[in-house]
């Protein structure tokens, strides 16, 4: 089930990982909870953004397999 | 496809529930049971008058307070020598457990479900499910 995991750092940080997401939709979730929390007051400025190992993984299936 | 993102985060122009709410889970921490609204904060060297405020007797002050300048960002306020809580710890403090409240609220409009809400060390851990 895809989820969003949020941790609000002690410091006033926060980071954000997706979890069991397939194609962009982890980035589309993040774009609307973004939004929805900029309506709120709070304005999220990513400073680092990457993929993850699994991420990483599957995009390098899916490039041998388009080449297969 | 998964990603792992850092991001700094800022308070402006807050939704006031939010920012009492936020404040009244502080004030719970520190023993006090409840927010004052349009209070004086007074300090050794200064004094500012709060739309929200933690009213606790202080070395130097008379509690902990917050309010939105003039251009919507948050501002607290609090003689902090000898203090609970420094003036930074109070100010991140509010800035995480205000985020947590907008967050839950965010999901919910979204149509997440918060499956998880836990404090750790590094922080509060909230998991949202499609």
């Amino acid at each position: 089930m895809p989820t969003t995991r949020v941790l609000i750092r002690n410091d006033g940080k926060v980071v954000i990982e997706g979890i069991n997401y397939v194609g962009n939709q982890c980035l589309v979730d993040l774009q609307r909870l973004q939004d929805m929390l900029k309506s709120l007051g709070v304005e999220v400025n990513i400073e680092a953004q990457r993929k993850k190992p699994e991420a990483q993984l599957a995009t390098s299936e899916e490039v041998i397999q388009h080449e297969g | 496809m998964s990603h792992w993102t850092s991001a700094k985060i800022r308070i402006k122009n807050p939704d006031r529930e939010l920012l009492k709410l936020a404040l009244q889970a502080i004030a719970k921490e520190l023993g006090v049971q409840t927010v004052a609204e349009n209070y004086m904060v007074i300090g050794y060297n200064g004094r500012q008058r709060c739309p929200f405020a933690i009213p606790l007797k202080l070395p130097y002050g008379n509690g902990y307070g917050v309010y939105i300048d003039e251009n919507g960002e948050v501002r607290v306020v609090v003689d902090d020598h000898g203090a609970p809580l420094s003036a930074r710890e109070f100010a991140n403090k509010l800035t995480q457990y205000y985020t947590t409240l907008a967050v839950q609220v965010a999901a919910q409009q979204l149509g997440f479900i918060v499956t998880d809400a836990r404090q750790t060390p590094q922080g509060i851990v909230l998991d949202l499910t499609r």
